[in-house]
């Protein structure tokens, strides 16, 4: 999802930035993190994803396509399984609607339903719409680790001030090398680990590098998330009238 | 046996005092038992009333539900749950039930909501669901009808004949979702329900969330509240070794349970002192009756009459007149316990409780109308009768036939 | 006639046992009606106050429609008005201004949904438990935004502790817009109401007003009355008082109907038992009385005899039968009083247990009451009088010489 993607990105900018800070005369932090900023914010961007949802009682594939433009607009058409092929999700501001293409109804999520998993998923409704904000939530710096392994970086992230966020912190590790993340560890106020989201399989899709498989465990044993990016784009022109509740009706490939 | 025709006679010859005793035993008897009758009888009524009209009396779930319960905890074998029903006594109806939650809209208008599938004929003839309808009509034969609180209908600003479209996870992790036809409003009698349930049929519910041939509840309702317990028990054993658990409403609805315990309570309190009340004034009856027979228990004396036999006698004498009383009260209080229990007392404002109304307060008859009442009239009389009886069998002749 | 009340009172202690054991009888049931009227009472009064004084309130005021709708956006209108008129009404006690919203709840653990409420704390504590049923850390001071209190069933099912952060979100008035807030578990309660326990969060007035998007505003209003029978006596008065500029004033009758449901079936339960004990009172009476009179048919032919009238005969009967129900009501208020007394000073315990939608949070305290020391006493002598005129005429209008005839 965009905000792991976005994550990863983040990240990587930091680590740069903070790379250049012993390596030269250190930037203004100012600057690094609207460097981040603007790589973060892709003027739009399109993705064909499959997601896979395990939980004790069943384990579903499914197959979308997502785009999206600034901050704002968000759409997702479900490709497979047939049974629900052309069912979406539209987002517009604060607004945002399912289309049911077997009773070919549009109908809007009250606010009371955004927090409640998307499609079943580890993901929330809200998830999908919240603005990205990691740079922003949280203080990051090296950390020490009890057995690092060889050619990772650990950096902790601890949550700023009255940021909300349940995390009492998470431990972030970067490929040296490569200053993509590999895996990012949530933890809670007592310190137990609570769930791991492991990225890898880098790809390159457009002029951009990163992990094309991002996978959420939660600790307690009841199943996991998988997404996958087939395919991506970024900057690219999107059709107008593509954020429309018209268009979440006819399914246009 | 010479004992028993002279107590007899004794009784018999007395007439009057006779008769006051006996009534005081006699009338303490009834009005114990009717009220015993009485209050349990309003009680279980009570306990009924919303039992029976809601949630039944039983119900038979997938291990665990209760306590947690999930899309995926269901009853696959409904068949052999129902065979069993069939075959248990006592059993006098049983519905079963598929619970959900999902998205809800009409319009413009969404909000969550429960889903409850219910099988129409069956859930009406076990909780009377269709006499709380408030607007429109009970399921009919056409598909994908739905019956919405009627609160509900204000939220989503839908009435009859408006579609409505509900959106769920179905137990196969597909998208669940389908138009209904808002064919009644319903008053469920508790307002979060109004403000939340859908009622689909049975079949279509299964059919959205992908469970087919499974429910999540099968509620019962039995014959009398006196046998829950023991027709809970019975269905344990019937089905034991199977992955299902059955609760009493005392488990299912503990809360209400306990309220109706802390009134009982409170009720049971009273009765002592009904049974107190009664108590005495036997004892007031058989006490005098004893005393004023002082005199005569001085010529039994001055005769030669052993005190044992004095004693004797008195206690036989007031045996068997309990005895006598407690048949007749018994006759007597099981006809007004049974006419209480046809007719009931006519509230002069019915009492409502959500849709619910309570018109009359009804007795009943049981065991216990009958053995408290029994216990205490026989008890308190040879209690009472044995201290004077010795005494009178212990005085001097001299001193007890004095005149004035 | 004031020789034959001297004579009347006389002759009943002549026989001192007989008449201290249906005076006995008698004052036992008046006892018994006095303590279960007074047990009942109490009782009611309990069920009411625990309903009432541990959250809910004697009556509260919404803006209509919010009830139904639970939109955040219907705020009571006019509100500093509404409060104005409440301060200035000297039927009220207290009163305090609260938000209610739904949303969720997260921790690392768990997320829940739950209902927020937004207290005012100072103005809280006369209304509800909840600054008594901290079980851990502390209630809300005035000025402590950041912090949320939360039910210990909530705070099982979250795993966390005081301190810990928790994310709640709620989605604001008009907008709809969701806005996530940190808050920290400031303490945990358990007010033994399962609802309030297991989904309900408190956090300061402000902060919730600015959560929502709806600073300066309130969902509702919950008072208490000077008097704790104010809200049935004068509930409609107050409904229409308060139910101006577009809000609805309710009572707990309203807003507790179960709990009203619940009280009218005890009204009905006291009725029939004081019915019944007083039915066994008038039993006792009637058959003791056609005893003592039948024992005393030769004493009555005796005075008939040397030529008393029969109405005086009747007459002495009747003063007896009063003079007996004098003592015996004497008895019974004693005794009544005694042990209603006795209970009301330990009370019953019955905390804990639920019902009709609350929970009982404090002892039954029987309570007094000018109708058990008046009108039960009053009736066991009316009727102890009136019941004793049948036998009386019937041993005034005996033959004399009958009479005379009873030996043995």
């Amino acid at each position: 999802m965009k905000s792991w993607t976005a994550a990863a990105f983040a990240v990587l900018c930091i680590l740069v930035g903070t790379d250049t800070m012993f390596a030269q005369t250190k930037p203004k932090v100012q600057d690094v993190i609207d460097n981040i900023d603007q790589l973060y914010r892709a003027e739009s961007s399109y993705a064909l994803i499959e997601m896979e949802i395990v939980n004790p009682n069943w384990k579903r594939t499914l197959r979308l396509k997502a785009w999206s433009e600034g901050t704002e607009n968000t759409l997702i058409r479900i490709l497979e399984p047939a049974k629900e092929r052309g069912t979406g999700t539209l987002r517009i501001g604060n607004e945002m609607w399912n289309y049911l293409p077997k009773v070919d109804k549009t109908i809007r999520i009250p606010p009371s339903m955004m927090m409640s998993s998307w499609m079943g998923s580890d993901f929330t409704n809200d998830d999908l719409v919240k603005e990205f904000t990691f740079a922003e939530d949280y203080d990051f710096r090296y950390a020490e680790v009890p057995n690092p392994e060889a050619g990772h970086l650990y950096i902790e992230c601890t949550p700023k001030q009255g940021r909300p966020i349940v995390w009492n912190r998470v431990l972030l590790v970067v490929d040296a090398e490569s200053l993509l993340p590999v895996t990012e560890k949530y933890y809670d106020q007592k310190d137990q680990l609570m769930r791991t989201m492991s990225f890898s399989d880098v790809k390159t899709f457009d002029d951009r590098s990163i992990p094309s498989v991002m996978e959420l465990v939660p600790h307690d044993g009841k199943g996991k998330t998988i997404i996958r990016y087939l395919e991506a784009e970024f900057d690219k022109d999107i059709p107008a009238g593509t954020f429309t509740t018209r268009n979440l009706r006819t399914f246009r490939g | 046996m010479l004992n028993l025709r002279l107590a007899l006679r004794n009784l018999l010859r007395q007439g009057k005092r006779t008769l006051f005793t006996g009534l005081s035993m006699l009338v303490g008897f009834v009005l114990a038992s009717f009220f015993i009758g009485w209050a349990d009888g309003t009680y279980n009524h009570i306990i009924d009333g919303f039992t029976r009209n809601r949630l039944g009396h039983i119900q038979i779930h997938k291990d665990g539900y209760l306590d947690d319960p999930s899309l995926y905890k269901t009853i696959r074998d409904t068949e052999g749950v129902a065979g069993e029903l069939e075959a248990a006594a006592h059993v006098e109806s049983w519905t079963p039930r598929i619970y959900a939650a999902g998205l809800a809209s009409v319009g413009d208008q969404s909000t969550g909501a429960r889903i409850i599938g219910i099988e129409p004929g069956r859930e009406d003839r076990t909780t009377n669901i269709a006499e709380k309808i408030v607007k429109g009509a009970y399921f009919g034969p056409r598909p994908n009808q739905a019956i919405i609180g009627q609160t509900l209908a204000t939220v989503l600003e839908a009435g009859i004949g408006d579609e409505l479209i509900l959106v769920s996870q179905a137990a196969d992790g597909s998208i669940a979702n389908d138009i209904y036809d808002i064919i009644a409003l319903i008053d469920t009698g508790d307002p979060g329900l109004n403000r939340s349930a859908i009622y689909l049929r049975l079949a279509d519910a299964q059919t959205l969330f992908v469970l087919e041939g499974q429910v999540h509840e099968i509620a019962v309702t039995v014959d009398n509240l006196n046998h829950v317990r023991k027709v809970t028990e019975d269905l344990r054993r019937r089905l034991a070794g199977s992955d299902l658990e059955v609760d009493p409403w005392q488990v299912f609805a503990s809360e209400f349970y306990k309220a109706m315990q802390a009134d009982k309570n409170g009720m049971y309190l009273t009765l002592v002192v009904v049974v107190m009340v009664v108590a005495i004034t036997i004892l007031n009856t058989v006490l005098m009756s004893v005393l004023e027979r002082q005199k005569e228990y001085g010529v039994l004396r001055a005769i030669g009459t052993r005190p044992g036999r004095i004693v004797g006698m008195i206690v036989t004498e007031t045996t068997l007149l309990a005895a006598v009383c407690i048949l007749l009260g018994s006759i007597l209080g099981f006809l007004l316990n049974w006419y209480f229990s046809r007719h009931g007392i006519a509230l002069a404002n019915p009492i409502e409780w959500g849709s619910v109304q309570f018109r009359y307060m009804k007795g009943e008859i049981n065991a216990r109308s009958f053995y408290l009442p029994s216990l205490t009239v026989i008890v308190t009389s040879i209690l009472v009768c044995l201290p004077p009886a010795l005494r009178a069998a212990r005085t001097v002749p001299a001193e007890t036939m004095r005149t004035f | 006639m004031r020789f034959y009340l001297k004579l009347a009172w006389r002759n009943i202690f002549r026989n001192r046992r007989r008449t201290f054991l249906t005076g006995l009888i008698i004052g036992i049931g008046l006892a018994a009606m006095i303590f279960v009227d007074a047990y009942i009472v109490g009782m009611k009064e309990s069920m009411i106050s625990s309903a009432t004084s541990s959250f809910l309130g004697q009556a509260q005021i919404h803006r209509q429609g919010f009830e139904d709708t639970q939109n955040a956006g219907l705020t009571i209108s006019r509100a500093d008005r509404v409060t104005d008129q409440l301060d200035n009404d000297p039927n009220v006690r207290a009163f305090t201004e609260r938000t209610l919203s739904f949303g969720t709840i997260s921790a690392p653990a768990d997320i829940a949904s739950v209902v927020i409420y937004g207290i005012a704390p100072d103005s809280e504590r006369a209304l509800s438990k909840i600054d008594e049923s901290m079980i851990d850390g502390s209630y809300l001071a005035a000025d402590q935004n950041g912090s949320a209190l939360i039910g210990q069933k909530l705070a099982d099912r979250l795993s966390v502790a005081v301190g810990d952060r928790i994310v709640i979100t709620v989605s604001q008035a008009g907008s709809g817009e969701l806005s996530q807030t940190l808050f920290r578990v400031g303490g945990i309660f358990r007010m033994q109401i399962s609802e309030l326990d297991s989904a309900t969060v408190f956090v300061t007035l402000r902060s919730a007003q600015h959560m929502l998007g709806i600073d300066g505003r309130a969902h509702e209003i919950a008072i208490q009355f000077r008097r704790s029978q104010y809200a049935s006596e004068q509930g409609a008065q107050f409904s229409q008082e308060y139910s101006s500029y577009g809000n609805v004033a309710e009572t707990w009758q309203q807003l507790v109907p179960q709990l009203k449901y619940v009280l009218d079936m005890t009204n009905i339960s006291i009725a029939v038992t004081v019915i019944l004990v007083f039915a066994m009172i008038v039993f006792g009476i009637i058959n003791t009385m056609f005893m003592a009179l039948y024992e005393r048919t030769f004493e009555f032919g005796v005075l008939r005899a040397v030529g008393t009238r029969p109405t005086r005969l009747r007459n002495l009967i009747v003063f007896e039968a009063g003079s007996l129900a004098i003592y015996a009501v004497a008895i019974g208020m004693i005794l009544g009083a005694g042990i209603t007394l006795l209970s009301s000073l330990t009370g019953l315990d019955l905390t804990g247990v639920e019902l009709a939608g609350t929970t009982f949070t404090s002892r039954i305290y029987p309570v007094f009451n000018l109708r058990q020391f008046i009108l039960y006493p009053l009736l066991v002598f009316a009727f102890t009088c009136v019941v004793s005129l049948y036998p009386a005429g019937h041993a005034s209008r005996m033959s004399v010489a009958q009479a005379l005839q009873r030996a043995l």
